[in-house]
C-alpha cells in the first residue's frame, strides 16, 4: 500500500531555470502512472526528484504521508529501472538480483527465497548463475526489473526501460509489465517518451511538456478531449491533423450556424460546439481546427457508420497513399497543409486521384490560437 | 538472371573430386600468403625488439665479462670467459640487497597508498556533486604542472624540520597521493555508467561499499595499470631518496647503486652487475603486468 503526493515539486537551477515547475499529482495505491513529453520535458527529472536522486528544490514529496524531501534514496524504499539496465557487470544475474537485500542483511534464506520467487514470475530462472554480458536485450531487462521486485519496494519507477529494446521486444515486454503491474499490484511510475506505450500501458498519463504538466488524465480521455494543442498533437499516431481557420456565423435567419471555412468550403458545427464557442466570446476569429486521421471519413466509410454526423464533402487531392496491411493512409492537402486519413483497406484511391472526405463533427478540436487552449470542451 | 543460371551451371558441372581439388589448391595458396605475412612482422618485429633492447643485453653481457676484457681496442660484443664475480663483488661492497628490500618496502607502500587515495578521490571528482568540484580539479591537475625539483628544496626544509630526515615516512609520506593517478582513475570513472551508481544507491548501497563491491571490481585494468606505473616510479625514485637519506639502513637501491662508483675503485663491469641485479625487479613487475598496463592505460582513452 502506497501513496505518493507531490505538491508544486520544481527543480530550479542557477538562474532561475526551471527544468520541473509547479507538478501537482495525487497518485493512489496501486495505479500505474506515465510520465510523458519530447525530449527535455523533465519528465526524467521528476521521477529522479521521486526517487531522491535530484535533489528537489521547490515543493513538497509525500510518501505514505510523510515528508519524503530529505531522504536518502535507500530510505525511501523505492526501486528504479533505468534505461540501460544497470546491471552489475562483476555479479551473476543471481547476485545481481540479490545485492540490495545483501546490503540491507536480509538472512540469507530469505534472500534465497525472494530470488527465487521473482526468478518465477519473470521465468528468467536458468539464467540465475549467468553473467549479465552473456544475457540478450531482453533478458537483461527482466533481470534488472527481478533486482527491482525482490525487495518489495513501495514504488516503481521506471526511466524509459524499453526504450532499448527492438520493436517486436518492445512489444512484447509492454504487455508483460502490464501483467507483472496486475500481479504484483505495486503503485507503478513509468517515463517514456513513446505515446504507444503510455497509451497502452497507464491507468493515469502524465503529459508534460517544457516542466510543466498539461494534462492527467486516463488513456480514453486523454485521447478524447485533450485540454490543449500540444496534448492532443502529442497522444496519437499518426497524430492529429492541425489547420489555422476562420469561424464565421451565418448572417440569414434560417441558416444562423456557425461555421468554418477550409479552402473556402463551410464546415457548419454542431450546435453544442457552437454554443460553447460563444459562451467561450469566439465568434468571428481565427481559431486552429484539429481532426484526428480516423475522424476523417470517405463515402464508404461515411455509409458504414451512418449514424455519425458528419460534415459536408470536400473534395481533395491525393498526394500519397500509404498501405499498412489492416489500414490505408491517405495523404492530401488542405490550404498548403498536408493531412492524413485512416481509412478502410479496401480503398483503392491512388496519389494524384480525387476524392470526398467528410469530417466527423462530433471529433473536431478547436483550440484557440494564442493560448492553445481546446475550446470545445 | 539467364547468366546466373548459367554459372551455377557450370559450377554444378564439377564433380565431387574435381571440387575437392580446388579446395586444395586454394586453400595451400591462401595459408602460403599468411605464412609469409606472419613471417614477415615476426622478422620486423624481431629486428626492432633487438634493436631496442641492445643497451640491455650489452648490459647483462658486460655485467659478465671480467673488467680486463671490457678495456681492449677489440670489440667485445659476449664475454669470452663469463663470470659471475662482478654479482658476487657488487652484493659483497656494498648491501645491495638491503637496499632492494627497501626499495620493495617504500616502492609497495607508495603503490598501495596511491591507489586508495588516488580512486577515492577520483571517485568523488567523477561521481559526487559538491561546490567547487571543477576548480579543486583543476587546482590538482595544476600541481602536475610543477617541475618537482622546483619544490624539493622546501620540502627538504619542511621535513627536517619534522626530524624525519632518513626515515622510512620520508620517503613514502610525500609520494602517497598523486595528481597523475586521480586524474587517470577519474578519467576511467567518468566513462563508468553512472546509473550504476544510482542503481547502488537505491539498493542501499554506500558510497564506501559502492567503491569497493562495484567500482574497484569493474576497473580492475585501470588499478593494475595504476600499480605496474607507480610502482616502476617509485622504484626509479632518484632525487628525492638521495636528499634524505644518509645512512645505509634506509637508502634505496637507486642511491646504493651510485656508491657502486667511488673514485678510488672505479670498475664498469662491478657497476653495470650491480645495474644489472636492481632492474630485475621492475621488469619482472612490467612482465607481469604489461597486459593490465597497456589496456589501463588506453582503455579509459577510446571508451567514450
Amino acid at each position: 500500500m502506497s501513496t505518493l503526493t507531490l505538491r508544486n515539486i520544481c527543480k530550479r537551477y542557477q538562474n532561475d531555470n526551471y527544468a520541473v515547475k509547479d507538478f501537482n499529482l495525487e497518485i493512489s495505491d496501486q495505479e500505474f502512472i506515465i510520465f510523458v513529453g519530447p525530449s527535455g520535458c523533465g519528465k526524467s527529472t521528476t521521477l529522479r526528484m521521486i526517487a531522491g536522486l535530484e535533489e528537489i528544490s521547490g515543493g513538497e514529496l509525500w510518501i505514505d504521508g510523510e515528508l519524503s524531501n530529505y531522504l536518502e534514496p535507500k530510505e525511501r524504499n523505492l526501486s528504479m529501472v533505468f534505461q540501460n539496465y544497470a546491471l552489475y557487470p562483476n555479479m551473476t544475474v543471481y547476485d545481481n538480483m540479490a545485492f540490495a537485500l545483501k546490503v540491507r542483511k536480509m538472512p540469507k534464506k530469505q534472500i534465497d527465497e525472494k530470488v527465487q520467487e521473482a526468478a518465477r514470475i519473470l521465468e528468467i530462472e536458468h539464467l540465475l548463475e549467468r553473467y549479465p554480458k552473456a544475457l540478450s536485450g531482453g533478458q537483461k531487462q527482466r533481470v534488472a526489473i527481478g533486482s527491482a521486485i525482490v525487495r518489495n519496494p513501495k514504488l516503481f519507477l521506471m526511466d524509459e526501460p524499453l526504450s532499448n529494446l527492438d520493436a517486436k521486444l518492445r512489444a512484447q515486454m509492454r504487455v508483460e509489465l502490464s501483467k507483472l503491474h496486475k500481479e504484483l499490484g505495486t503503485t507503478m511510475i513509468y517515463v517514456t517518451h513513446d505515446q504507444t506505450e503510455a497509451m497502452t500501458l497507464g491507468t493515469r498519463i502524465v503529459v508534460m511538456k517544457a516542466g510543466e504538466v498539461s494534462q492527467v488524465d486516463s488513456p480514453q480521455v486523454l485521447y478524447q478531449h485533450p485540454v490543449n494543442k500540444f496534448v492532443a498533437g502529442f497522444i496519437g499516431s499518426p497524430s492529429m491533423n492541425f489547420l489555422d481557420v476562420s469561424l464565421y456565423r451565418g448572417y440569414d435567419v434560417e441558416n444562423q450556424k456557425t461555421y468554418l471555412t477550409i479552402e473556402d468550403h463551410p464546415v457548419y458545427l454542431l450546435e453544442k460546439t457552437a454554443r460553447l464557442l460563444k459562451e467561450k466570446g469566439y465568434h468571428r476569429s481565427k481559431v486552429t481546427f484539429g481532426i484526428r486521421p480516423e475522424d476523417i471519413y470517405t463515402e464508404e466509410g461515411k455509409e458504414a457508420n451512418p449514424k455519425l454526423e458528419y460534415s459536408e464533402a470536400m473534395q481533395v487531392t491525393i498526394i500519397a497513399r500509404e498501405l499498412l496491411g489492416a489500414e490505408v493512409m491517405l495523404y492530401f492537402d488542405l490550404e498548403g497543409i498536408q493531412f492524413c486519413a485512416r481509412v478502410e483497406p479496401e480503398n483503392q484511391t491512388r496519389a494524384g486521384e480525387k476524392l470526398k472526405v467528410y469530417f466527423d463533427l462530433n471529433r473536431i478540436h478547436l483550440f484557440d490560437m494564442e493560448t492553445e487552449q481546446t475550446l470545445n470542451l | 538472371m539467364e547468366a546466373i543460371h548459367n554459372t551455377a551451371g557450370a559450377v554444378n558441372l564439377k564433380s565431387q573430386a574435381e571440387l575437392d581439388a580446388l579446395h586444395r589448391v586454394m586453400n595451400a595458396k591462401a595459408k602460403r600468403k599468411k605464412n609469409i605475412r606472419t613471417g614477415g612482422l615476426l622478422a620486423a618485429n624481431i629486428v626492432v625488439a633487438i634493436i631496442i633492447l641492445l643497451p640491455l643485453l650489452y648490459a647483462v653481457s658486460v655485467a659478465l665479462m671480467p673488467s680486463s676484457e671490457l678495456f681492449t681496442m677489440d670489440l667485445n660484443v659476449l664475454p669470452k670467459q663469463p663470470t659471475l664475480e662482478n654479482f658476487k663483488n657488487a652484493l659483497e661492497n656494498v648491501p645491495l640487497l638491503k637496499f632492494v628490500l627497501n626499495s620493495f618496502v617504500v616502492a609497495g607502500i607508495i603503490t598501495i597508498g596511491q591507489i586508495i587515495t588516488c580512486s577515492m578521490a577520483a571517485f568523488a571528482f567523477a561521481f559526487l556533486d559538491f561546490k567547487g568540484k571543477n576548480v579543486i580539479f583543476m587546482l590538482v591537475m595544476a600541481t602536475m604542472m610543477i617541475p618537482g625539483e622546483a619544490t624539493i628544496i622546501s620540502n627538504y626544509l619542511t621535513v627536517s624540520s619534522w626530524g624525519w630526515l632518513d626515515t622510512y615516512q620520508v620517503l613514502i609520506v610525500p609520494y602517497l597521493t598523486s595528481a597523475m593517478g586521480i586524474f587517470l582513475f577519474r578519467q576511467f570513472y567518468m566513462s563508468f555508467p553512472i546509473s550504476l551508481y544510482e542503481s547502488a544507491k537505491l539498493d542501499g548501497c554506500g558510497n564506501i561499499k559502492f567503491i569497493l563491491k562495484i567500482l574497484m571490481p569493474l576497473t580492475k585494468s585501470a588499478i593494475g595499470a595504476m600499480a605496474v606505473y607507480t610502482f616502476i616510479n617509485a622504484w626509479n625514485m632518484y632525487m628525492w631518496p638521495l636528499l634524505v637519506t644518509g645512512s645505509e639502513a634506509k637508502r634505496t637501491v637507486q642511491i646504493g647503486i651510485s656508491m657502486l662508483n667511488s673514485v678510488d675503485a672505479q670498475s664498469i663491469t662491478l657497476m653495470i652487475a650491480g645495474v644489472v641485479i636492481i632492474i630485475v625487479p621492475s621488469i619482472s613487475i612490467f612482465i607481469v603486468g604489461q597486459k593490465q598496463l597497456i589496456k589501463g592505460m588506453f582503455s579509459g582513452a577510446v571508451k567514450g
